[in-house]
């Protein structure tokens, strides 16, 4: 784990599975073995890379830094070969794209090397069944959450710290169905704790503040 | 055997020579030091006062209850802020056992901070300070090799007898730190901390805080302070290696005395009459001074030496 005080922890508030931060990682498994060519972008910069999906591969999670990737001169260290980073994971093994720095924003786009280009490339901004989408809310305050290509929606309060007898751990993470609905449909959550978004149907997580809770001090 | 000279200073004479010269004592240091998991550095400034001055019949002095003041007195201990980590939870459980993926985390912290204490004005002891006196001949390192007495005086260079008050026991009592150390070590840090976020996420400093817990505990554990802070920063300062205050207060005021600010002296030759009249001042040769003292008085004894 890097160990940093970025500032964007404290002012990107939102999270979006189609524009990947530091508290957000998308989970995605190929599944068809390939190869296949990727590209992350975040508007102001991108980078190719390769995923080879392999059956002789055990890794079971990729993981791939969008920041590092883009980042010139990154010292990228996850792959073999010259050119292009070059990532190797198992057919039934997962990419995990995250973002380890930055103001981030990226979403990736992949297709086979070798495939059809009538078929549609997988596209973070539209994730797929058997995705997952993961995210941490550290700011109170009470949230919408929804699928922007559904437009089914979700409502997560996120509680205010206090400080107890003992440092505070985040509880477990909760996780969320997202279907043709997202469910649970209201979220009570402590600050810190994940939401694990298991994605059934197509879908593009948007979560934004609604009402920010700024203390007892300010309730009162 | 009898001496040429005999001069007797009354112990009120003697207290108040002492005094002046208890009274031009100062002390300034600064040092730092790493101690693994922080590292400390300290200021000081200090004099003395006070004191109750006794001459014994067994040729010593004692002082007791001598004051050191510690003009300045400021400590400042650093430490790394330890990261607290979001994230690291599953999200792909392992259908067997364990977590095929996780979030990758992020640790928050590993900033250095440097919680400064002030303890100026605070007041320590000297319990017991116990001496002889001791006397010394000084030849000026000034003085030229071809020159007279008489040349020595004129370019005021002169030898001298000096009688300087010899310590045999200084006994520093530790540095009381006040109870109320650990409220100010604690919000020092907090202060420090909170400084590291801006004022406008104020929820984020509460978040610290609730992940942080009690701050007084995070800061023992952090420094790995047993037993009360108080004497914990005693001990740091006064009494264990490599600071060690009170062995250096012990000895810069043993040096003071017995060999950087004597008591009295005496000019070798000393002049007896001042030049005059177109006659040159004179002088006479002191020789095997010393000087002891009874409960009474300062006692100095010397023989005049040959011309």
């Amino acid at each position: 784990m890097g160990m940093t005080f970025d500032r964007n922890f404290f002012t990107q508030i939102g999270r979006d599975s189609g524009a990947l931060t530091m508290l957000t990682t998308v989970v995605h498994s190929f599944g068809e073995p390939g190869e296949y060519r990727a590209v992350a972008s975040n508007g102001d910069s991108q980078a190719t890379f390769y995923i080879s999906v392999d059956k002789s591969c055990a890794v079971a999670a990729a993981q791939i830094d969008l920041a590092n990737l883009t980042t010139p001169a990154a010292d990228v260290t996850c792959c073999t070969g010259q050119g292009a980073p070059r990532f190797v994971v198992h057919p039934k093994g997962y990419a995990v794209f995250h973002v380890s720095g930055g103001s981030g924003g990226y979403w990736v786009t992949a297709r086979r090397a070798d495939e059809d280009s009538n078929i549609k490339p997988y596209d973070t901004r539209e994730l797929r069944d058997g995705d997952f989408f993961s995210a941490i809310l550290l700011r109170p305050g009470t949230y919408s959450i929804k699928n922007t290509l559904s437009n089914a929606e979700a409502r997560a309060t996120v509680s205010y710290p206090s400080t107890g007898p003992a440092p505070y751990q985040p509880p477990e993470p909760l996780v969320i169905d997202v279907t043709a609905a997202i469910e649970p449909a209201d979220i009570e959550l402590r600050p810190m704790q994940g939401l694990n978004f298991n994605v059934h149907a197509s879908a593009r997580i948007v979560i934004e503040l609604m009402e920010p809770d700024d203390g007892p001090g300010a309730r009162a | 055997m009898v001496s040429d000279i005999t001069i007797a200073a009354s112990a009120a004479a003697f207290t108040k020579l002492f005094n002046e010269l208890r009274d031009n004592f100062h002390l300034i240091k600064s040092d730092s030091a790493s101690f693994g998991p922080f590292s400390a550095s300290y200021d000081i400034k200090l004099h003395l006062q006070g004191g109750n001055l006794t001459l014994n019949d067994d040729n010593t002095i004692e002082v007791t209850d001598l004051e050191i003041v510690w003009d300045t007195l400021t400590v400042k201990i650093c430490f790394n802020i330890p990261g607290w980590c979001v994230g690291g939870f599953c999200i792909v459980p392992d259908p067997w056992n364990g977590c095929l993926v996780s979030f990758p985390g992020f640790c928050i912290g590993g900033q250095q901070i440097c919680p400064g204490l002030d303890f100026s004005g605070l007041v320590s002891e000297i319990t017991d300070l116990k001496a002889n006196l001791n006397a010394i001949y000084y030849v000026d390192p000034a003085r030229q090799p071809g020159w007279s007495d008489l040349d020595a005086e004129l370019n005021q260079h002169p030898n001298k007898w000096r009688i300087f008050i010899h310590p045999v026991l200084v006994n520093v009592d530790p540095i009381d730190i006040p109870a109320t150390a650990a409220n100010l070590l604690e919000n020092a840090v907090k202060t420090l901390i909170e400084d590291l976020i801006p004022s406008e996420f104020r929820w984020a400093a509460d978040l610290l805080w609730a992940i942080i817990g009690p701050i007084l505990d995070f800061v023992i554990s952090v420094l790995g302070i047993v037993g009360s802070v108080e004497d914990w920063l005693s001990n740091l300062l006064g009494s264990t290696p490599p600071f060690d205050l009170l062995e250096l207060i012990e000895t810069a005021i043993a040096d003071y005395f017995a060999s950087q600010h004597p008591i009295y002296e005496f000019e070798d030759p000393y002049p007896v009459l001042p030049a005059g009249g177109g006659l040159i001042p004179v002088k006479i040769p002191i020789q095997g001074l010393t000087a002891t003292v009874n409960s009474k008085e300062m006692v100095v004894l010397a023989n005049v030496g040959a011309v």
